[in-house]
């Protein structure tokens, strides 16, 4: 491991977690998997081992979604996460490869130039042309190490990908090879290869999933959090575990200013007050549970930095307003008129209300 | 207290009511142990019950319907399918000569208490979530409904039963939303208590009577309490003062919908469809067919289902029972599945998924059965009239110009006289109105409870309608009222009920002084005159009612008229409306002329709300007696002097509701109001905005449209004239034949 680096791959950063998962886990793994399908669901959702070991919980939310996506890579079919922005694709993707194959890292980030070569192989043609098409010319893509390793490969917004370069996954997921013509050769996946995508279903311009692939896929639908509990719990545990890892000197934030935090964007999420009394105008951006997240790590570092380290109304405000303010003109209607006619009535809320005021 | 064990003659069957494990285990075990005489927790009455439900005709599911006789609202449901321990048992016992009675405390008891509160354990949810189950129904699915092996499965219900019981219940009675009635008032413990007291006492009598292989069947959670018996004398106490009423008992067909609902014994079926594939199929095929079922239901809504699909829900639901550490799938797992491989459309999933997990069923009973005399006048009714007792929600539609239609429309209109609603009347529109009907129609189960109660009427359908119709007539005290139900009558045609309640209608007609009781009872009388001959009924007794009415109600309305708020202008305004639509069904000279000449003094009574003038004016502009100029001329008049802005708006707003082609092809009209609103200051103008606004909102868009060009100066009163240059026009030709590949010129 070195230290210095920003951000710990999954495997890395809960090494330990995962090696205690696996000293007690007596249940049948799939081949090739570092865990059972059970100690998986474990790991994600969190638990307590019978050594009394204490897991933490990395995806708060419904059970059966984590289970029906385990259960999903179990059965070799690949698992499609769909969701709007913030509702932790990605993170769930990760962690799951890192704890079926301990390996994260083979991934494929999509973008609307991501081309065939990307999701399959391509050349180093200083080779190609000095030795002709051989193996040692052919630069593997993630997918075909995941194939020849046995892992978990990851391909980050799916829909992004052009919908004719998205169909060159459909023989890797079906026949679990990858042809090689120029070498009269394939590549057969080992067993525990599998596949999982994550797509949102909110962006526009981006491109349709062609049904022959979507069949191939197994679609988990990550919704966004239920209730205020369930959003503050992620919030707080979050922003505890990324300020440690950014060194903050700042104190943690009570638990009361993250409650406040998480009230703000759900009601303008919901276009309605938490107590169904008034209706809102809704802003144009997501104000995912993620946004939340790097609103309070902004005013931590705010406070560590500017402050005296103690996390204040006035440097959560800035962080909140850009989060809300996508579309200056619209977004500023539905702000100003939810500072007037929500924040400003609550009896705590004054302070808040005043830092927001005052940036307007 | 002292208990003595039940011995060795006695063996405790502890079931779940709807529960297709529980049935193939108890009759496994009844099989194997040959019991001579079966004890069923059930109402005493429904013992008389029992050969109906063995017979063929029978398809469940159904319920044994107990109903004091009194007071049918009293009613206690004992719901049965296929896959109910009870009837396979009923069934089991036939065929194996064994007798057959019920231990519960009977009908004549258990209707004449009123409970309050439930009870339930909380126990029983901890043990479940220890289990790792998302509730009690799913872990006992688990346990019991889904096993194959009965071996000792009783056993192990009785010992589970009896641990939930010594931790003690739980009893919920803060909340009292019993219906009040004269009924004795019981908590839910109390009647626990005494319903187990009477079953016991029921075993003590087979007992004595001598019986060796007695099989008690009943709720698993009465077991720990039948399974030692304290001395008779204490359950004496306890069944002291039952109350005692006279009790009818009958078959009706029940629907699975209805099973999900609590209600007999509290124990409804979340998912009745699925319980019902569990008892079919051999329990290794369940997620293979109900994972195809929901395939057929997305083929016949034109979505993909592939087999290959299929395929993979199967192996992922299997993989999540796996992972659960279940033997196989329940249908959590199977839901899961579906929704990840084969929906991914939450609409098209909660459109199907009610097929899927309750079911359609609906039950019939035997013809035999016996059935309250207007039950059985209405079964005879349905199979002449072919039609069929159906609980999906249908649309029926009726050509009243055939007998069989004709009759049908009858009968649907009687019952619904008789407040049994099985068919809703569907307004028709256009030509066909007049001699078509449409109805939706959908038999639910409680409508038999209704009949029963319209019981006491008479014993068939047209005598209970005609009795009901007159009792109502009798009663009625609004003129309105009494002339609905002549509409009513006459449409069911009730020979019988037509002399009474025509006669009340006169009588009431003759004395009510109040307008809108008289503006209202005009719609009904004026549709039956209009379409008597259709419905070949006698309306030539209504019609001189109706005229005598409506002169009374001519020379009553502009006194009326006087001095109302903005509100009850309103009414009025639409009470105008309505009697000129009414006026214009008759097409009678006289009563035209009649109200012309009431409309025009409405329209120039001094106080009159300026709404109701405004409507005047414009009913009478409709029926051709005033043009455009003197509407012109009216308006000018309402908004000179004298009149606030905030009046003439209102004006404006009688004037102008309806149809907005008055205003355009009216210029002298346009042209005053356009006057008006520019004449306006900006006071008054802000005044009376929402008011003009909320009458142009009215108007269709093409009529806006068209109405903003004339204000634009665009749109002339005149025609528009085109002019077209001819010489360009030409040049385009020779392409336009290229185009349609027509010879050159």
């Amino acid at each position: 491991m070195k230290p210095n680096i920003l951000r710990e791959h999954a495997e890395n950063a809960f090494r330990h977690e995962l090696e205690e998962l696996s000293k007690n886990d007596d249940r049948p793994r799939p081949p090739n998997w570092k865990l059972s399908p059970w100690a998986v669901a474990t790991y994600i959702l969190g638990g307590d081992l019978p050594n009394g070991f204490h897991v933490t919980p990395k995806y708060i939310g419904k059970r059966s979604l984590v289970e029906v996506a385990v259960a999903t890579l179990a059965t070799d079919r690949a698992l499609l996460l769909l969701g709007v922005p913030g509702t932790a694709k990605t993170w769930l993707a990760e962690h799951l490869a890192a704890a079926t194959s301990a390996d994260s890292t083979l991934l494929i980030q999509g973008t609307s130039g991501t081309s065939e070569e990307t999701l399959r192989y391509g050349w180093n043609y200083a080779k190609l042309l000095s030795e002709g098409p051989s193996r040692a010319a052919l630069v593997p893509s993630p997918i075909m190490r995941a194939m020849e390793g046995g892992k978990i490969a990851r391909v980050e917004e799916l829909t992004r990908i052009p919908s004719d370069v998205q169909d060159a996954l459909i023989t890797v997921l079906s026949e679990k090879t990858l042809p090689i013509p120029e070498l009269n050769d394939e590549v057969q996946a080992e067993k525990g290869f599998n596949v999982i995508a994550t797509a949102n279903d909110r962006d526009r311009g981006v491109n349709e999933l062609s049904s022959a692939l979507r069949r191939r896929f197994n679609t988990v639908h990550l919704p966004l959090p239920e209730t205020l509990d369930e959003e503050v719990a992620i919030v707080q545990q979050r922003s505890e575990q990324i300020g440690r890892a950014l060194e903050l000197p700042a104190e943690a934030p009570s638990l009361k200013d993250i409650q406040r935090l998480v009230t703000v964007f759900r009601e303008l999420r919901d276009g309605m007050t938490l107590d169904r009394k008034t209706k809102l105008k809704v802003p144009s951006g997501t104000l995912s549970t993620a946004e939340a997240i790097s609103v309070l790590n902004n005013g931590l570092a705010m406070a560590a930095h500017f402050g005296d380290g103690r996390l204040r109304v006035s440097d959560m405000a800035s962080g909140l307003a850009s989060a809300v303010l996508k579309d200056a003109t619209q977004d500023g209607i539905a702000w100003k008129e939810y500072l007037e006619t929500v924040v400003k009535e609550r009896d705590d809320w004054k302070d808040l209300y005043r830092a927001c005021r005052q940036l307007l | 207290m002292s208990t003595t064990p039940v011995g060795d003659r006695v063996r405790l069957f502890g079931i779940r009511h709807h529960g297709p494990g529980s049935a193939r285990s108890l009759i496994a075990a009844l099989q194997d142990w040959q019991p001579e005489l079966l004890l069923v927790e059930g109402p005493v009455e429904l013992g008389g019950l029992v050969p109906l439900l063995l017979d063929e005709a029978l398809r469940p599911p159904v319920a044994a319907l107990l109903y004091a006789v009194d007071k049918p609202r009293w009613a206690f449901y004992y719901p049965l399918v296929e896959f109910s321990p009870e009837l396979q048992a009923f069934r089991w016992a036939a065929k194996n000569g064994c007798g057959v009675r019920m231990m519960d405390l009977p009908g004549s008891a258990l209707l004449g208490l009123s409970v309050v509160g439930s009870q339930r354990s909380e126990v029983m949810a901890q043990l479940a979530e220890a289990a790792g189950f998302y509730d009690i129904e799913e872990w006992w699915e688990h346990l019991v409904e889904q096993r194959q092996d009965p071996h000792e499965l009783f056993e192990a219900i009785d010992s589970l039963m009896c641990g939930i019981r010594e931790l003690g219940t739980d009893s919920e009675e803060d909340v009292d939303d019993s219906p009040e009635d004269e009924r004795k008032k019981i908590s839910a413990a109390d009647f626990e208590a005494m319903r187990e007291a009477h079953m016991r006492r029921a075993i003590r009598e087979v007992l004595a009577e001598g019986h060796q292989r007695i099989a008690v069947v009943c709720g698993a959670w009465h077991v720990p309490a039948l399974k030692a018996l304290p001395t008779a004398r204490q359950d004496d106490a306890i069944l002291k003062g039952l109350p005692k009423i006279k009790v009818g008992a009958t078959v009706v067909p029940w629907s699975f919908d209805r099973l999900t609902f609590d209600s007999g014994y509290g124990a409804g079926a979340r998912s009745p469809a699925f319980y019902e594939l569990l008892w079919k199929s051999k329990p290794a095929d369940v997620p293979t067919q109900w994972l195809l079922s929901v395939a057929h239901l997305l083929r016949e809504a034109d979505l993909d289902a592939s087999p290959a699909s299929v395929i993979e829900a199967v192996r992922l639901a299997d993989a999540l029972a796996a992972m659960r550490e279940r033997p196989r799938p329940g249908l959590r797992e199977l839901c899961e599945s579906a929704r990840s491989i084969l929906i991914w459309d939450e609409a098209v999933w909660s459109l199907i998924a009610r097929r899927l997990i309750v079911g359609e069923r609906m039950g019939e009973v035997p013809e035999t059965v016996p059935m309250v005399p207007l039950l059985s006048d209405l079964a005879a009714q349905q199979k002449r009239l072919r039609m069929k007792q159906d609980d999906t929600d249908r649309l029926l539609q009726l050509d009243l110009r055939g007998e069989m239609d004709l009759e049908r429309s009858q009968l649907l209109h009687r019952l619904n006289l008789l407040n049994v609603a099985w068919g809703v009347p569907e307004e028709v529109t256009g030509k066909k109105g007049t001699f078509h009907e449409h109805w939706h129609i959908q038999w639910r189960p409680e409508l038999s409870i209704s009949l029963i109660e319209a019981g006491i009427y008479g014993n068939t359908v047209v005598s209970a309608a005609t009795n009901c119709a007159a009792e109502r007539a009798g009663k009625a005290v609004q003129l309105a009222e009494i002339a609905t139900l002549v509409q009513q009558v006459l449409i069911a045609d009730l020979a019988d009920a037509i002399d009474p309640t025509v006669a009340k209608l006169q009588a009431l007609s003759a004395t009510s002084a109040d307008i809108a009781d008289l503006a209202e009872s005009l719609p009904p009388l004026a549709a039956v005159v209009r379409y008597g001959t259709v419905r070949r009924t006698e309306a030539e007794r209504v019609a001189p009612v109706l005229d005598a009415i409506f002169t009374r109600l001519c020379v009553g309305l502009p006194p009326a008229c006087v001095s109302l708020d903005d509100d009850a202008a309103q009414d009025m305004s639409d009470r105008l409306t309505a009697v000129s639509g009414i006026v214009t069904l008759f097409d009678n000279e006289e009563q035209s002329a009649q109200w012309q000449d009431t409309l025009a003094a409405i329209a120039s009574l001094e106080g009159c709300h300026r709404l109701v003038k405004g409507r005047a004016e414009r009913l009478r502009f409709d029926f051709g007696a005033v043009d455009g100029e003197h509407l012109a001329l009216r308006l000018g008049q309402e908004s000179s002097a004298g009149a606030t802005a905030q009046e003439t708006a209102a004006f404006i707003e009688g004037l102008l509701e309806g149809p907005g082609v008055v205003l355009l092809h009216q210029e002298p009209l346009f042209r005053a109001i356009n006057d008006w609103l520019v004449g306006l200051t900006a006071e008054h103008f802000d005044e009376v905005l929402p008011l003009v606004r909320r009458t142009f909102a009215l108007f269709t868009k093409p009529e806006r449209r068209q109405i903003g060009e004339l204000v634009a100066g665009k749109g002339e009163h005149s025609e528009r004239v085109m002019e077209i240059n001819e010489e360009r026009a030409r040049r385009v030709l020779p392409f336009v034949r290229q185009i349609l590949g027509l010879p050159n010129e």
